[in-house]
């Protein structure tokens, strides 16, 4: 029963933070089409910003890893 | 790397100035310092409006201009041949171009207008054919000579049949009829037969319906139809006749003046262009002085040019770059051909100033690191490495040449750590290819990886940090300096404790660094005031962040054990052959696209807000 | 009641083209923060330099051919067809506003006896069956019949179009459709940040009414439209007691100005109150006042261009008083 829970922890750990990694992707990812269409300039910066909400999904994983390991 | 500059100060006199700019404009070395500060510092009165300061200036402009605008329209409105140009300096006949341009430029215009009204002329007559062959149709089924009177409407609609109809039988009581047909080019033409004294009324009737009778010309108008078909005929090859000839008649012109004007332009355009520079020199009533930046190395070169041109009447001059020039310096980048390809991926961040560092060597060395521990694999390493050698077999120049030799190198350590890692498409190969893994397996050592992960994190940072410092030290800010090191001391003791947490040993101990840590804290916030303790989270949180790299690791290794497993389900050779080519071909374009982009987002993010300093601006020489 | 007004929301919509939904609101809001970058930030800046329309830098907005006016309207046309349906409900009243200067200048060339409209309605985001009607109009009075039949079936208060064509002809008409316009539009449910520009027009149009009349020493007050957040009342008792300086007062009070300031100028005044709500607007959430606030800049950058244009030759110093900056 306590590995079903511990399992169960780390899925939720790496599925929320996938979640909201997913919506926070989904927004700046339209907003990301529009600046590059008007500045193409700016397509450095706009890639960062994308990459930028994928921390939140790594550091869900790094800390399932940790809650399985434990 | 960034070039080294040197601020240079042209002085000479007045007279010479076009023929100085001209010299450095050939030579492509040097660039122009815009701002007028520069000169108040040397004394000399800066001009805000630099056209209006000089009268005789601006009228030669204008005057050039002037003659620049009337040629190049003789040039738009003559047929563009291909003619060999003559050598002649437009410098020395300037007056008479100036009266001979605007006499031909209206010899030119009144042929172009010419073509175009008869071009509009034809094309009307086109028009009148179509529609009269229309109309030609439907009388051929009425008599002729009964004295009836034939009128030809256009109808903007189908609908406006019927209304038509309608309004004529009310009007002529039926004594008229109408008849529809569609012309060639889809024209609803409509014809209405009807007695002589009906007529009047009826013309009335359209025109207060605002539908028009066909229009024919003036001197077809009193000719019956196939008379005036047949006049049409002869209209129109008159027509084109003189189109031949007025074509003919400009070929002549262009033939004998074509070359002449080309030339004229390409000399009052880059003349102009001089013309413009000079708005931003300093001038006197007898000398000017010319502003600007050049590369180091390349100043001998230039002086050497001047000199022999223009012996000692003109003086080059080096400047000392002082502290408050360093915001204007423009800058150039140079790097080593192993790291120009990088140049690619710094071309997405804003240039660095000039006091600041070249992030490209630094994304040369450790972005292919960093894809090769995340892609980590031999085979995937080598499919990309063969990719990036067919594209680079094709000489490809640009940002597409770069991309394969960056993507060259980084394959390349990919395969190398790969080979580290025991991994040949997946951890399988590696067992069938008797490789040893010298690292630890990474889908099994997870913590490991993550310890790695972070410590090369760690240093990455301190790294930037350290070179951060090291442009604060150079331009002597003493605060700032100050709070990069104690944020280097504080990331070291935390390093410290961690490790210690970590690898408990009678070693290492612990009170002494709490203690250090309890100390640092207070001359952070002394330092750096009191959001500096934010910024020391924050950098802790990009040391963090390195953790990425174990994770897309780790999801790259199960990706390809998985693409493997699930191959071997099939049973079957062919089709688990089909089946792990497929699934190791998405591993491989996933492996491609994470572990670039979050390699560079290490470096832009985490890495480069260290001590890149944006702002920089680009050195662009005058040139031809 | 409520449904019915809600009705009424959507049918605005209907006035206006039908076409496949756009991207979605955050790539149009990036966009458009995009293009608000390039619009003219220093009027007088650029009034200093020799040849202000040679040095005026390039702007997406100014990128279409022809004249400021056609480019401001394909401008317009690019923001609609980029949005989704949501938001061209919310931006329908503004829109409708500013397609009726096409419908007024259609209606004039009618009037002339102009047959081809396509080089007005191409780009004009009224709906196809208003834009059939002038197209296939002979002369403006039919066009008019036909407009005032299909305005009528949206909103009663069209119907008599029609008649006040035929007593005032065409300034009236244009008058009147704008008038019915705005009061359709404040007595419908629409988006707050809508709302707040909405009465920002209405009072706007409210006080230099009532400035003008003054200021020709008209007897009898205007009728005066609802919907504004000065309450008419108000507005007739300064009327009645020609008090002027108090609707300059209120001017400065509508964009939150310091209330004392020196200039009895009402329309620079006004200027400035709008040139505020509307930043005030931009900044709220929800995208629709940023995008007010881009169309409103792009329409004052058309209108200054076109004074530029007007006044190239005559000097700009004229142009300065008339600038909105």
């Amino acid at each position: 029963m306590e590995k079903v829970l511990i399992c169960f922890a780390a899925a939720l750990a790496v599925g929320l933070c996938a979640l909201a990694t997913a919506w926070a992707q989904s927004r700046i990812g339209a907003a990301t089409a529009g600046t590059i269409a008007e500045r193409p300039e700016l397509t450095g910066t706009v890639i960062i910003m994308l990459a930028i909400p994928e921390t939140i999904v790594i550091l869900g994983f790094v800390v399932a890893t940790m809650i399985l390991n434990k | 790397m960034i070039v080294r500059m040197s601020k240079l100060e042209i002085a000479g006199p007045r007279g010479l100035l076009l023929d100085v700019l001209d010299t450095i404009r050939e030579l492509g070395t040097f660039q122009l310092e815009e701002d007028g500060a520069a000169a108040q510092a040397a004394g000399l009165p800066a001009s805000p409006q630099p056209q209006g300061a000089d009268a005789r200036t601006v009228t030669e402009r204008l005057f050039l201009e002037n003659i620049r605008r009337q040629t190049s329209e003789i040039i738009s409105l003559l047929p563009a041949l291909d003619i060999r140009e003559n050598g002649l300096d437009p410098l020395a006949i300037l007056d008479t171009i100036a009266v001979t341009a605007s006499r031909h430029l209206a010899t030119c215009r009144e042929l172009a207008e010419r073509y175009q009204a008869l071009q509009r002329e034809e094309q009307e007559l086109v028009r009148y054919k179509v529609l009269l062959s229309a109309i030609d149709r439907l009388v051929k089924g009425q008599d002729t000579r009964s004295g009836l009177e034939y009128i030809g409407i256009t109808l903007r609609d189908p609908s406006f049949v019927e209304q038509l109809c309608e309004a004529l039988t009310c009007l002529v009581d039926g004594e008229c009829t109408l008849t529809t047909t569609v012309a060639d080019d889809g024209t609803l033409i409509g014809l209405i037969v009807t007695t002589a004294s009906r007529a009047k009324s009826i013309r009335q009737l359209l025109s207060d319906q605002q539908m028009p009778e066909l229009p024919l010309p003036e001197s077809l108008g009193r000719l019956s139809l196939p008379e005036r078909i047949s006049g049409l005929e002869e209209s129109l090859s008159a027509t084109r006749r003189a189109m031949e000839e007025t074509v003919a008649e400009q070929d002549r012109f262009a033939r004998s003046w074509l070359a002449f004007y080309r030339q004229v332009n390409q000399w009052l355009v880059e003349r102009l262009a001089l013309l413009s520079v000079t708005a931003s020199v300093q001038r006197t009533g007898m000398c000017f002085v010319i502003h600007g930046w050049a590369l180091t190395e390349e100043t001998g070169v230039l002086e050497e040019r001047l000199n022999s041109r223009f012996g000692d009447r003109v003086a080059v001059e080096h400047c000392a770059i002082l502290e408050q020039d360093l915001e204007k310096v423009p800058v150039a980048l140079r790097n080593p051909s192993y790291f120009r390809p990088f140049e690619l991926l710094t071309r997405l961040l804003p240039l660095p100033r000039y006091s600041s560092w070249d992030p490209t060597p630094f994304i040369g060395i450790f972005f292919p690191l960093f894809f090769g521990m995340m892609l980590g694999d031999a085979g995937h390493g080598l499919v990309l490495l063969t990719a990036s050698l067919l594209l680079l077999w094709r000489r490809p120049s640009g940002a597409m040449g770069d991309a394969a030799r960056i993507l060259l190198i980084s394959s390349s350590y990919a395969i190398l750590f790969g080979i580290l890692f025991g991994e040949f498409f997946g951890e399988a190969g590696g067992r069938l290819l008797h490789l040893t893994p010298i690292l630890p397996e990474r889908s099994r050592a997870v913590i490991p990886m993550l310890i790695f992960s972070l410590a090369l994190g760690a240093s990455h940072v301190v790294l930037g940090l350290l070179l951060g410092l090291i442009t604060d030290i150079r331009r002597h800010k003493r605060g700032e300096a100050a709070v990069r090191i104690v944020t280097i001391a504080l990331i070291a003791c935390l390093a410290y404790l961690v490790t210690a947490y970590i690898y408990p040993s009678p070693w290492l101990v612990t009170r002494p660094v709490l203690i250090l840590v309890g100390l640092l804290l207070p001359l952070l916030i002394l330092s750096g005031g009191l959001l500096a303790p934010l910024e020391m989270v924050k950098t802790v949180g990009n040391i963090v962040s390195y953790a990425r790299i174990m994770a897309i690791g780790l999801s790259s290794a199960l990706l390809a054990n998985a693409a493997n497993q699930m191959a071997g389900l099939t049973g079957n050779l062919i089709l688990g052959t089909l089946a792990a080519i497929t699934l190791h071909a998405v591993a491989i374009v996933l492996g491609l696209f994470a572990p670039a982009i979050h390699a560079l987002r290490l470096h832009l993010v985490e890495f480069f807000s260290k001590f890149v300093e944006p702002g920089g601006k680009r050195f662009n020489p005058l040139h031809k | 009641m409520n449904r019915q007004r809600r009705a009424q929301a959507k049918i605005m919509r209907t006035l206006l083209l039908d076409m496949p939904a756009g991207v979605s609101a955050d790539c149009l809001l990036a966009r458009i923060r995009g293009r608000r970058s390039f619009l003219v930030r220093n009027w007088d800046r650029l009034l200093l330099s020799s040849q202000p329309l040679q040095t005026l830098s390039p702007a997406p907005w100014r990128r279409a051919e022809g004249r400021v006016l056609q480019a401001l309207q394909q401008e317009y046309f690019w923001a609609f067809s980029h949005m989704d349906e949501q938001v061209r409900r919310s931006m329908a009243p503004f829109f409708w506003l500013a397609e009726l200067r096409t419908l007024a200048v259609c209606l004039r060339l009618l009037t002339r006896g102009a047959t081809n409209l396509d080089h007005l309605l191409t780009h004009s985001l009224l709906a196809n069956s208003i834009k059939d009607l002038l197209r296939k109009a002979y002369g403006c009075a039919p066009a008019v019949t036909g407009l005032t039949a299909v305005l009528a079936g949206y909103d009663a208060r069209f119907t008599g179009l029609a008649d006040i064509y035929l007593t005032g002809g065409s300034g009236a008409l244009e008058g009147a459709l704008y008038e019915i316009s705005l009061t359709t539009i404040s007595d419908m449910p629409i988006h707050p940040q809508m709302r707040c520009y909405m009465a920002l027009v209405i009072d706007s149009r409210n006080l230099t009414t009532l400035a003008k009349r003054m200021r020709w020493r008209l007897g009898t007050i205007p009728p005066l439209l609802e919907g504004g957040t000065l309450p008419p009342s108000r507005l007739a008792e300064l009327f009645e007691r020609r008090d002027s300086a108090g609707l300059l007062h209120l001017a400065m009070r509508l964009g939150g100005l310091a209330p004392y300031r020196e200039t009895d100028d009402l329309e620079r005044v006004l200027y400035e109150a709008q040139r505020r709500v509307m930043r005030r607007l931009a900044r709220q959430e929800g995208g629709v006042g940023l995008i007010l606030d881009y169309l409103w800049r792009c329409g004052n950058e058309a209108a200054n261009i076109g004074l530029l244009e007007r006044l190239e030759f005559m000097g700009s110093e004229h142009a300065e008083a008339e600038l909105r900056r």
